[in-house]
């Protein structure tokens, strides 16, 4: 008894070569956002051009102002923009969905995003300055999460399926709302619509600007709690009796994970199913770990909606798909697919 | 750490009813105790009372100090639970799960030290399990499955390990293997230990002391022999039994009554005769 084994067993870590093979493929994504577009412009120009403008390299760039304008005012902003949303997005799917223990929680599917869309949409029929959208899209969005998750336990059965219906329910409560607040507002309706579909069209850097410090704290705090979303997956009581402070962790991350949807929901609209679809590619790779899922579906959530986005501008060119037409379109086969895997647990 | 365990005037109530009524319970280090009784006795909230996970009213110490009011991460240090249904997160290994029996030694964030990891390796080769350590758990046998959520308790290296009904799932082949295996720990470990048993004659067979509650409150308490009388069972279980003594311990054989015999079997019954 109490014999050290010779040979430790360490428990799941991130691998480096996961991170590589994901940072690789988002990389590629980038690169392929910042060429596309009816301006020619070569992968060299594009490398001279960033390193032009790092100093004491000596390096000038090749490209005309024209040509410079369009790289650092559009397709720079945009493939950030898709990045910083799409990393949150994803991230935020796999924290809720371990915090509420459901292979299904998404912030689209729990009605968090529409929450967040009609705080987002009363601020800008209401004229507030641009720096209270995302506040007031994090207001609809707390609220949105608390009534779902209300409505899910006045049920009584604590099913993954009854929280997703409860989440269903608010959220095609609070798109009416939107809906009729739109309606009522017909001359900022074209502003909204557009934006509702969900869009990364941006021109300059305002959208990054307001979506970056939420983006990053909320990151920062759900990064750093994955370990305990392991601890969760035993379940509330055995997780108490372990010693992990359950309320604390649940109110701390799904905050977190709320701020982070509300400030993509307020710059990009509803871009449905993200959440969904990279958490569980990642989970096919690399196991069920939340201190793995999380930081790895951070990265591919980024690629996957730049890549998206490149879908989204190619397929009709040079008409543009709303952005959540795609995610929509590759999404909801994908969730029925993951409730097909895993209705047993349902 | 000291493994006593006082408890006085524990009540706990579920829905609005009371179901442990004003109980007194005593233990000394290194003692196993079992809690028997008819379903709906009490036995479980007991051990979920000690673990923290219902409200109560009374005191309930270990090794003197009081834990009701202690935070979950102290207690969890004190105390250790296998619950009667674990949940098995579908695909973690078992080093991931057993790691989570350190969850009250990690910081905040979970963040594991080397004497974790080194405290779990110990509690997996404690219940031979050192080839499965980087399987889910989910795929391994009923029996291995138990041991694993054993070794996750053990993990947590706490004085006192609550078990509730931990192999009543299981086959009478594997169900001996475990509750050998924690007798084994407890004697090296100076654990003190705490189950609810429905099988009486494994209760008498391993624990050191009983106590019968029924409708909440303590009914008989004591060594094997003065509580498992074929009368006490009869008056609280509602069951004829057969109790025999001798060099293996004692055995408890439920006896089929003569009126259920007669509604249920008299066919063959009387090809028998």
């Amino acid at each position: 008894m109490t014999a050290l084994p010779s040979r430790l067993a360490e428990p799941t870590r991130l691998s480096w070569w996961s991170v590589g093979v994901v940072t690789t493929l988002m990389a590629g994504a980038l690169v392929t956002g910042a060429l596309l577009g009816p301006a020619d412009i070569s992968v060299s120009a594009v490398f001279g051009e960033i390193l032009s403008r790092i100093p004491g390299l000596g390096i000038e760039s090749q490209l005309t102002g024209i040509q410079q304008d369009i790289l650092w005012s559009w397709r720079f902003p945009r493939v950030v923009l898709g990045m910083l949303v799409g990393g949150t997005l994803a991230l935020s799917g796999a924290a809720y969905q371990g915090v509420f223990r459901n292979p299904l929680a998404d912030p689209y599917l729990l009605g968090i995003a529409a929450g967040a869309a009609l705080g987002a949409t009363l601020a800008i029929v209401s004229g507030l300055p641009a720096a209270l959208l995302v506040p007031s899209a994090f207001v609809g969005g707390v609220g949105a999460v608390a009534a779902t998750f209300a409505l899910g336990r006045t049920v009584g059965d604590r099913s993954a399926t009854t929280l997703i219906l409860a989440g269903v329910a608010v959220a095609s409560f609070l798109t009416a709302l939107t809906t009729f607040v739109q309606q009522r507002n017909s001359e900022s309706l074209r502003e909204v619509f557009a934006w509702i579909l969900g869009r990364l069209s941006t021109s300059g850097w305002t959208e990054v600007a307001l979506l970056a410090p939420y983006a990053a704290v909320s990151i920062l705090v759900m990064l750093s709690y994955r370990r305990t979303l392991d601890m969760l997956a035993v379940g509330d009581g055995e997780a108490a009796a372990l010693g992990v402070d359950v309320n604390r962790v649940r109110t701390v991350v799904v905050l977190a994970a709320t701020a982070g949807t509300a400030a993509a929901v307020a710059v990009s609209g509803l871009i449905a199913f993200v959440g969904i679809i990279v958490p569980h590619a990642v989970r096919l790779f690399v196991g069920t770990s939340y201190r793995v899922v999380l930081p790895l579906s951070l990265l591919s959530g980024a690629g996957f909606l730049v890549a998206a986005d490149i879908a989204a501008r190619g397929v009709m060119a040079p008409a543009e798909l709303p952005i959540g037409v795609v995610t929509s379109f590759l999404g909801a086969p994908f969730f029925v697919l993951v409730l097909r895997t895993s209705r047993r647990s349902l | 750490m000291n493994g006593t365990v006082d408890i006085a005037g524990l009540t706990a109530r579920r829905g609005g009813s009371v179901v442990v009524d004003g109980l007194d319970l005593s233990l000394g280090h290194g003692e196993w105790l079992g809690l028997i009784g008819p379903n709906g006795a009490g036995k479980s909230t007991v051990l979920e009372a000690i673990a923290g996970l219902v409200d109560v009213s009374g005191s309930i110490a270990v090794g003197g100090e009081a834990i009701t009011a202690m935070r979950p991460r102290d207690r969890a240090r004190r105390v250790a639970l296998v619950p009667q249904q674990p949940v098995i997160p579908p695909g973690m290994s078992v080093i991931d799960y057993v790691m989570l029996g350190r969850a009250s030694y990690m910081t905040r964030l979970g963040v594991e030290s080397p004497e974790d990891i080194v405290a779990a390796n110990i509690a997996i080769s404690d219940l031979d399990l050192e080839r499965f350590a980087t399987t889910p758990v989910d795929r391994l046998s009923g029996g291995e499955r138990q041991r694993v959520v054993i070794a996750r308790a053990l993990a947590q290296a706490s004085p006192v390990l609550l078990l509730d009904e931990p192999t009543s799932a299981l086959d009478v082949g594997v169900r001996m293997e475990v509750l050998d295996h924690i007798d084994a720990i407890r004697r090296s470990c100076g654990l003190t230990v705490i189950s609810a048993v429905h099988d009486l004659t494994l209760a008498a067979q391993f624990c050191d002391r009983l106590v019968m509650l029924s409708g909440g409150s303590i009914v008989a308490a004591g060594s094997a022999e003065g509580v498992l009388t074929p009368d006490t069972i009869h008056r609280h279980y509602g069951a004829r039994v057969r109790v025999i003594s001798d060099d293996d311990g004692l055995i408890v054989i439920p006896i089929r009554s003569g009126d259920s015999r007669e509604a249920g079997g008299s066919g063959r019954m009387a090809s028998h005769r």
